[in-house]
């Protein structure tokens, strides 16, 4: 049964609904987003669509038992619960119904056996209540076998058991000592002789194997490349790095040499905001139109320019530009001393990864932009890239 | 001379608004982002604690959404969708920050706290108590996981359904009632052990 929802303080509970908060300037963030949006094309590839990648309370109700039903703890849904969850879940499921069991009603024997039966829980795991003797000497009436009857047929079952095997058994004993003594079967000898022929003109799986493992080695310098990495099936893009697996760490790196990672922010507390498109201004974009995904709209990639093209990204990283534009921050936030107002400036790198433009607006937009032409990142594959970034006055 | 495409857009549903933004009306995302950029900052803010950082993801946002509008399937509400893209824009932020620090000193709810102190009819005294419960409140709320906390501040901060939080969320309703329930329960006793007990319980006052 669920519990009633805990009351609050009243001026918590009144905070929480209506928590006060100092708001930005709504039309200039209305303002800067219309820019960005008319100079953005193509439609996004990324994953922020998907459902948000947050990790199970602990304790909280598997999406099953809450979709539908209220939820409710029921033998039925434990009983699921037990086929659903992993291995650790089920003996601790077991456990569960069986206290469960405990409080509801004395565990009768022929629970008990049903349980060792299935193996769910050891023999020895639960004890058999003294008094159980006196039940089973009373006469059942419900259909179910007593204790001691299960015992009986069991053992009576048993003896017949290991009397057949024993026969068997010395039946085989005869026939291997008749057989040995006689040269082989034509049959099996001919069996022989076709596996040694098989074994002598084709190499064994075993050998097979590493043979292959060379070739790939050898074909990609002695290590996967990432071509080779993105060339194989890789799965959803993790959202962080924390999230991946030890095994699958070599291919996200080489993916994400490859292309950014989707839905990145920059990670100190001066975000920047990163545009795909920074070469469209408002001025000279078409009417905003959100364009399909198709190929003819990707921006075009170029060589880099005085490199191995491994070392070139296609577009610079979140962090890299964030970390570009924090080691000019200062500057640019001792531009806005004295003053109140954030401004909002755009930071366009060309692909050699200098400054190519900046834009920022006010008094101190000149300052600003020659704090900020001082940002230097990585080359990069695209013509160029803009970021957004907001500088608050120190 | 007013474009008649531009007429009555102030009273279209938040999915007109979407429809005519991919045929390439600039307008109506417009009014879209005037529509929900508010709500979509303070669910920003109270997730990231930072406001520099609540207003590039606010920005972000709608400018992911905007990228993406073709991939709307029009099966939930736009803000929903618009929120989700919130949410894991807010959350890549804060799993890339190195350190995850507590309140920070320009946290603009601890700025709001102060901008409230003084409510009408209020004594100074009463006013000083309810600063202290905020910011209690604040820290509370920071000592949720992030799973707890995005519930906790999509339903009881941002007043949305159950049903909501869950599309946004990609989860039951139940899960969020139980989510919501759960976190409630953490940030009571947080506020116990920081002296504020329940002589002001709601029902009792």
């Amino acid at each position: 049964m669920t519990e009633p929802t805990p009351k609050l303080q009243r001026r918590a509970d009144a905070l929480l609904q209506d928590f006060p908060l100092p708001e930005p300037d709504f039309e200039a963030l209305a303002e800067a987003i219309q820019t960005r949006v008319a100079g953005s094309v193509g439609a996004s590839r990324d994953d922020l669509l998907d459902v948000p990648d947050l990790a199970a309370v602990p304790g909280e109700p598997s999406p099953e038992s809450v979709r539908g039903a209220p939820p409710q703890s029921s033998f039925a849904e434990m009983a699921r619960k037990s086929v659903q969850k992993s291995k650790s879940d089920s003996a601790e499921d077991a456990k569960e119904l069986l206290a469960a069991t405990a409080q509801s009603r004395r565990p009768n024997a022929a629970m008990v056996e049903r349980v060792r039966a299935a193996g769910r829980a050891p023999a020895s795991a639960t004890p058999v209540p003294a008094t159980e003797a006196l039940i089973e000497s009373a006469p059942r009436t419900s259909g179910v076998m007593a204790r001691s009857s299960i015992e009986k047929t069991r053992s009576e079952r048993g003896l017949w058991i290991g009397l057949a095997g024993g026969a068997l058994a010395l039946a085989a004993g005869v026939a291997l000592l008749v057989g040995s003594a006689d040269s082989p079967a034509p049959a099996t000898a001919a069996l022989l002789a076709a596996e040694k022929t098989a074994r002598d003109q084709t190499p064994s799986a075993a050998e097979a194997q590493p043979a292959a493992e060379r070739e790939l080695a050898a074909d990609s310098g002695g290590a996967l490349s990432p071509e080779a990495l993105a060339a194989a099936p890789v799965g959803k893009a993790p959202a962080t790095p924390g999230k991946l697996a030890s095994g699958g760490l070599s291919a996200a790196r080489g993916a994400a040499a490859l292309s950014p990672a989707p839905g990145a922010l920059s990670a100190n507390p001066n975000a920047v905001v990163l545009a795909e498109d920074p070469e469209q201004t408002p001025g000279d974009s078409a009417p905003a139109k959100p364009a399909p995904a198709a190929p003819a709209d990707e921006p075009k990639l170029r060589p880099a320019q005085g490199g191995d093209d491994a070392s070139v990204v296609t577009t610079p990283s979140a962090g890299a530009v964030s970390a570009a534009l924090g080691s000019v921050r200062g500057g640019a936030q001792a531009c806005l001393a004295g003053q109140t107002e954030p401004v909002t400036a755009v930071v366009t790198f060309a692909s050699n990864g200098s400054v190519a433009r900046v834009s920022a607006g006010g008094p101190a937009g000149a300052c600003i932009q020659a704090a900020l032409s001082k940002a230097r990142i990585q080359p990069f594959a695209r013509d160029s890239f803009s970021a957004s970034t907001t500088i608050r006055p120190p | 001379m007013v474009n008649p495409a531009r007429q009555h857009l102030p009273e279209r549903t938040d999915r007109e608004l979407v429809n005519a933004a991919r045929e390439g009306n600039a307008e109506a995302f417009g009014l879209l982002v005037h529509r929900h950029q508010r709500r979509v900052y303070r669910l920003a803010v109270h997730l990231l604690k930072n406001g520099a950082e609540a207003e590039d993801v606010t920005q972000e946002t709608f400018v992911r959404a905007y990228g993406a509008l073709d991939r709307f399937d029009g099966r939930s509400e736009p803000f929903t969708w618009i929120y989700r893209i919130c949410v894991n824009l807010s959350l890549n932020a804060l799993r890339s920050r190195k350190t995850r620090s507590a309140t920070s000193p320009d946290d603009p709810r601890i700025e709001g706290l102060l901008i409230d102190t003084h409510p009408s009819g209020a004594s100074p005294a009463r006013s000083s108590a309810d600063r202290e419960l905020g910011r209690a409140l604040v820290e509370a709320i920071d000592q949720l996981s992030d799973t707890l906390r995005t519930t906790l501040v999509l339903v009881c901060m941002d007043g949305l359904s159950h049903a909501e939080a869950g599309v946004v969320l990609g989860c039951p309703e139940g899960t969020v009632a139980w989510r919501v329930h759960e976190a409630r329960k953490k940030l009571r006793l947080m506020l116990s052990a920081r002296g504020f007990e329940d002589d002001d319980i709601e029902g009792k006052a």
